[in-house]
């Protein structure tokens, strides 16, 4: 999966296109981990995901609990139609919506 | 072989000689007329004409009586007819030879002919059209046995591609285990990944396994996928093979059936057809046997001439007898009974060679039709065997049949069928050869796969390795490496999972591979059984030779027998001769007739010395055939007479021909 990073005012948006499923998950999340460890803020843009499954699902879950962490800021924009289905059948899409 | 007598009619002439013939006749009468007078002669003397008075015995004495007939139309008479008939003989004689050099000709022909139909018939040619088709049946027996081996064999190797292809659906269904093994290997490793990025001792202990571990998940689904795609494309090349040669086999089954039935049918039809042929050339052979005795029997009829010649130069030597004791009378003045007694002798004399005139005319009537009959037979008998339908049908070209009516010969539906059986059993060649080659590609891609396998088993090895290692990394975390070691733990079952899915793949690929080798030594025996096929070809092969060999002879008989037929009907139509010279024959009996009709009266009054006359010129005969013709005359078998010479009288004819005349 291609992530397009931009920086705009110090602010870093990340966004993940394409599919985020078991194949693309490894890569994807050792690329969004530095991002993640960084100091600013950060907004991952999850409106182009294309496909996700479980791997994908549990890079989202690491997004969420990061978007949760005080000394971070984090936020997560709407996400893909795709998206929401997963979000909605693995019962968080309430959790999500609070990050959006 | 025989030559004329030397003591022949001109012995006759010799002592005594006519003059003195004709005296002694006279004396001869004298002293029966003086004895005539005694009470002991028979009262049937008096049917003769009324004697006429007794003349005094010297002549000189008295004037001579006026001649009772004319003598010299008479002479005149006899002496033209010997002429005529001896003419009639040397005008005939060209004739003859050229009747004769005709047969000559007719029969070296026919000789050559029987020797051609000799050779067709022989079966000791190579290759002969018998041993040429006992091939072909015994061939095409062959043949069938094979294509229904092989209708068989390409049976049980469908079945065997059947199960090959089942193995290879169990094969998909296994490799999309593979690919479940590969999709939790990447999870897994993503999970270490995530979890090892809780803390940095974690990180430095797992990131790398993590990566690792996605790596392999990566080689794995690549080797998955390779496996997928090689039982795929085996999968739909089996498909193909399976579903063409199977569609075909149902009717291939029918067709074969059609075949074998089709190819017995023709064999027996050619069969029956050669049993026809063999007869009909045996009945040929008889033929030109019996031209050879045709020809035999007619060289033999026309060394007649030679015969009637002589018999002819007899009558006329007999007439010329007559002619001169006419003549004898004529110079010495003889009283009237005298004269009648010589004129009588005239009459036996004139009698006789009427007979044998009468038996010249029927040996040459009897000849013309034995040569018109003979010439007949023989004409048909050669174009019997020039026309003959077993000469003619039999050509054909077993290569290349001719299309039209020839397209229904027993031997062009035989040639048809067997190449028809021949494509049929290279189309089961090319079943099996497409077999083959499917097979092959199966074990081509059961190689590749193998390699594949081997691979994950390699990385199954490594990921085992890689547990054992981060299991013990792991609980060096403390609490935070629990997490880990139970996916740690997770690598380890994938690796199991993964091992009996290697496990089950393998005997799957195993029973391909036994099935395959099944087949490739199913396909090991086919050379053996090609030969069945070859020797076929080879059998049609020697047919066709055999039909061309005799193609050439019974062309060769043909053109023979047709420029033979022209010459027998040439030599048919010139025995007109035969006509002519029997017309001849006729004219001159009638003129002989007339003569005997004047000299009758004479004959009638003095019997004893014309039959007297007969008996003496009987001794001097010396063919067979003018004794009969005299014994004949004297006492007359009417059936004799009449009837035409029989075949078997012709040949006794034939055979006095050799003991009387020099051969032809």
């Amino acid at each position: 999966m291609p992530l397009e990073i931009q920086t705009i005012d110090g602010c870093q948006t990340v966004c993940l296109t394409g599919a985020l499923t078991v194949w693309e998950a490894a890569d994807t999340w050792c690329a969004l981990l530095p991002l993640l460890n960084s100091a600013g803020p950060l907004t991952v843009d999850l409106g182009a995901v294309e496909q996700c499954d479980g791997a994908g699902l549990q890079i989202v879950c690491q997004l969420l609990k990061a978007a949760d962490a005080p000394e971070r800021s984090i936020a997560l924009s709407a996400p893909s139609d795709p998206l929401r289905a997963i979000l909605e059948r693995a019962g968080i899409t309430a959790s999500f919506t609070e990050k959006v | 072989m025989g030559l004329i007598a030397p003591l022949s009619i001109r012995q006759w002439l010799q002592p005594p000689t006519a003059i003195g013939r004709g005296l002694d006749a006279i004396r001869r009468w004298s002293r029966r007329r003086s004895s005539a007078a005694a009470p002991t002669d028979p009262p049937s003397e008096p049917a003769a004409p009324a004697p006429l008075p007794e003349p005094p015995i010297d002549a000189k004495a008295a004037p001579a009586p006026a001649p009772l007939l004319d003598n010299a139309a008479l002479s005149a008479t006899l002496q033209g007819c010997g002429n005529e008939l001896t003419g009639l003989c040397a005008r005939t004689e060209g004739d003859f030879l050229d009747l004769g050099g005709r047969l000559q000709t007719i029969q070296a022909e026919a000789q050559q002919l029987t020797g051609t139909i000799t050779a067709v018939l022989s079966e000791e040619q190579e290759p002969s059209i018998q041993g040429a088709l006992r091939d072909i049946e015994q061939h095409a027996a062959g043949a069938i046995e094979e294509i229904q081996a092989r209708r068989r064999r390409l049976a049980d190797d469908l079945e065997g591609l059947a199960a090959i292809q089942a193995d290879l659906g169990a094969l998909e269904q296994q490799n999309q285990q593979f690919k479940q093994v590969a999709k939790n290997l990447k999870m897994v490793g993503l999970t270490i990944s995530i979890e090892s990025a809780r803390s940095q001792a974690a990180s430095a202990a797992f990131q790398a396994l993590a990566e690792e571990i996605t790596q392999l998940a990566r080689t794995v689904h690549t080797a998955v996928g390779a496996i997928g795609t090689d039982t795929q494309a085996a999968r739909h090349a089996l498909d193909a093979v399976h579903a063409d040669i199977g569609a075909r086999m149902t009717q291939l089954e029918e067709l074969m059936d059609d075949a074998r039935t089709a190819v017995q049918t023709a064999l027996a039809q050619v069969a029956r057809f050669m049993e026809l042929s063999m007869a009909a050339l045996d009945r040929i052979g008889d033929q030109s046997r019996q031209i050879d005795r045709q020809v035999g029997q007619l060289v033999v009829a026309v060394q007649i001439h030679d015969n009637i010649s002589q018999r002819a130069a007899h009558i006329q030597e007999a007439l010329d007898e007559a002619l001169e004791i006419i003549a004898t009378a004529a110079q010495v003045p003889l009283p009237h009974s005298a004269q009648q007694a010589i004129l009588g002798r005239v009459y036996g004399i004139n009698r006789l060679q009427m007979a044998q005139l009468q038996t010249i005319t029927e040996d040459l009537n009897g000849v013309r039709r034995q040569s018109a009959d003979a010439l007949e037979r023989l004409q048909s008998a050669v174009a019997s065997v020039t026309r003959a339908e077993a000469l003619d049908t039999l050509v054909i070209d077993g290569a290349c049949p001719a299309a039209g009516t020839r397209g229904h010969h027993p031997v062009t539906v035989l040639t048809r069928q067997l190449e028809r059986l021949i494509a049929l059993f290279d189309e089961g060649r090319d079943h099996l050869r497409r077999l083959a080659a499917a097979r092959e590609q199966t074990g081509r891609t059961m190689a590749r796969m193998n390699e594949h396998i081997d691979q994950v088993r390699d990385i199954n090895f490594e990921i085992r390795l890689k547990a054992l290692n981060a299991v013990i990394r792991s609980s060096r975390l403390g609490d935070a490496g629990r997490a880990i070691a139970a996916i740690v733990n997770e690598m380890k079952d994938l690796a199991e999972q993964s091992n009996t899915t290697i496990g089950a793949v393998s005997g799957i690929m195993e029973r391909i591979a036994r099935c395959a080798g099944g087949m490739d030594e199913k396909q090991d025996d086919q050379g053996a059984q090609e030969s069945a096929g070859s020797r076929l070809h080879q059998g049609i092969a020697a047919f066709s030779t055999a039909c061309t060999l005799f193609k050439e002879h019974s062309g060769r008989s043909l053109e023979t027998g047709l420029l033979l037929e022209t010459r027998i009907q040439e030599s048919r139509e010139r025995l007109g001769f035969f006509d002519a010279l029997c017309g001849g024959c006729r004219d001159q009996m009638a003129v002989l007739e007339a003569v005997k009709a004047q000299l009758q009266p004479f004959a009638d009054a003095a019997p004893d010395d014309w039959q007297a006359e007969e008996q003496r010129i009987m001794a001097r005969y010396t063919m067979d055939r003018e004794r009969q013709a005299h014994l004949g005359a004297a006492a007359p078998p009417a059936a004799a007479q009449n009837s035409a010479p029989t075949e078997a009288m012709a040949e006794t004819a034939a055979d006095d021909f050799d003991d009387n005349v020099e051969l032809f």
